[in-house]
């Protein structure tokens, strides 16, 4: 985002204004008070937003200082929205240089949240005044549970030190050892592809919890992996392969024209309210073989839905996604698999080309979400010691 | 059959990254072989690992000039260490380059 400062999400805060009756009163010493649910979902994230893009623009320097309560106790819906939140935060302190406090009485863990207690959040508590071990732990966090790390774009070199990294970062733990390299690999290239197509900054930020859940009938032992990987762009996810196919910039690949086939069978599925156009790009960004990529006609698709797909094979996948604007897909396990001639349709059918994608895949969000975020919780087995190879 | 050796940064083990595929290609290979000329390229045996963006990077010069299957005879991409070389073998053949 050409700043001075990794990972600032100050678009997002301006993109998500919208009219609103009462702005938050700026009250003696240039302090706003802003208090919100402490159950974050999307629509409330929304309004916080909205409500501080409001506080920006009307007080400009005259705000001081922002205080952040929360209503009862803080359980955000997911990692994604968590995450979204501190980056929030670290925004308005290091590039709005607000002063920022954050009072959180009490937090409470989900399944899609085991990291809660781990969180950027918890060092703006008890870091409120020392901006330095911030701005370090935003940028990176490498202990036993959490891996953190804000990859810039302009080296080319990180996906691959990433790699090394998050597979040296599973093996802390007692899973499966191919499926911890094969999730390293799902994370690097979602970064990588992050990097390519939108030329800015990505965050990796996943959680793995000790093996402490349990399944019903089931003597097993589960950790819960919990995963972000985002960046803020001007550019959404199906932006380049939107543009390569409506202005035909492929050189004769009949697998491009298939897609352009597609567009025109779909286009009498669009809806002001329901599937729609953005989502058809959406879904043809999975493609196997496309790309957006602008000189690749013949090679392309790096193949993240049989990665996403690998991933959720071999565990129980909760909340899977991915958010570009206010729409994105979820990653249903029944909906990922390809078709003979390698499509994915997203829908019953199986079929890309001729069918839409069925509703329940189908993301809507409230915020408005500049640039491409993907969220995963996945339940994976502890591995007995013996299983241990290689 | 000519050979190429690749080297990378020592904090280097695992190869990510279309984009670093690509670079790769055009700093180590591209100027030191005759158009249409079959090479061997060989990544070192410190690489333990290689994902499938970076191999498609790596080809897709090529493959831009050539076509995928001239690329795949024109350039052979292998290892010392096996496991690697397994895994530019499935690679290929499941996302192609």
């Amino acid at each position: 985002m050409g700043c001075d400062y990794l990972l600032e999400c100050s678009q997002l805060i301006e993109k998500n204004s919208k009219k609103i009756k009462n702005v938050i009163p700026l009250q003696r010493g240039g302090i706003v008070k802003v208090t919100f649910d402490g159950k974050l979902n999307g629509s409330k994230l929304a309004k916080m937003l909205s409500d501080l893009s409001a506080v920006i623009k009307i007080y400009k320097s005259g705000c001081k200082k922002i205080v952040f309560t929360c209503n009862g106790t803080f359980k955000p819906q997911d990692m994604f929205t968590y995450v979204l939140f501190e980056c929030v935060l670290y925004t308005l302190m290091m590039k709005n240089k607000y002063e920022i406090e954050v009072k959180i009485h009490e937090v409470e863990t989900t399944i899609h949240t085991p990291g809660l207690r781990d969180s950027m959040i918890v060092h703006f508590i008890q870091n409120k005044f020392n901006l330095v071990e911030i701005e370090k732990k935003y940028k990176s966090i490498f202990n036993r549970n959490h891996f953190r790390r804000i990859i810039s774009a302009s080296d080319l070199e990180q996906a691959s030190v990433l790699l090394g990294d998050l597979k040296t970062f599973f093996r802390f733990h007692d899973i499966d050892l191919e499926y911890g390299k094969q999730i390293s690999k799902v994370i690097s290239e979602l970064v990588d592809n992050a990097s390519d197509h939108s030329d800015s900054d990505c965050l990796a930020d996943i959680f793995i919890s000790d093996p402490t859940y349990k399944k019903k009938g089931d003597d097993n032992d589960y950790y819960v992996i919990s995963m972000v990987i985002l960046n803020f762009s001007n550019k959404q996810l199906g932006d380049d392969v939107k543009r390569k196919i409506l202005k035909k910039e492929y050189n004769n690949a009949a697998r491009y024209d298939n897609v352009n086939n597609a567009y025109k069978n779909h286009k009498q599925f669009f809806s002001d309210r329901g599937y729609n156009e953005e989502d058809f790009f959406n879904i043809t960004s999975f493609q196997d073989k496309i790309s957006g990529r602008k000189h690749e006609s013949t090679t392309g698709g790096t193949g993240l839905t049989a990665l996403i797909k690998s991933l959720e094979d071999k565990a129980e996948a909760h909340s899977c996604y991915v958010l570009s604007g206010q729409q994105g897909l979820w990653f249903e396990p029944e909906f990922l698999e390809y078709n003979d001639d390698n499509w994915i349709g997203f829908n019953k059918e199986n079929d890309f080309l001729n069918c839409e994608p069925c509703k329940e895949v189908l993301l809507r969000s409230s915020v408005n979400f500049m640039g491409t975020g993907y969220n995963f919780t996945l339940v994976v087995r502890k591995e007995g010691k013996e299983n241990e190879g290689n | 059959m000519k050979e190429i050796k690749l080297s990378f940064d020592k904090m280097i083990t695992n190869l990510a990254g279309n984009r670093f595929g690509r670079e790769t290609y055009k700093n180590q290979v591209k100027n030191q072989v005759a158009m249409e000329q079959e090479f061997c390229v060989i990544i070192p045996d410190v690489i333990e690992d290689i994902a499938s963006s970076f191999i498609q990077g790596f080809y897709s010069e090529l493959c831009e000039k050539y076509g995928n299957e001239k690329a795949r005879q024109l350039m052979k991409l292998t290892s010392p260490n096996e496991y690697v070389t397994n895994k530019i073998q499935e690679s290929i053949e499941t996302y192609g380059v």
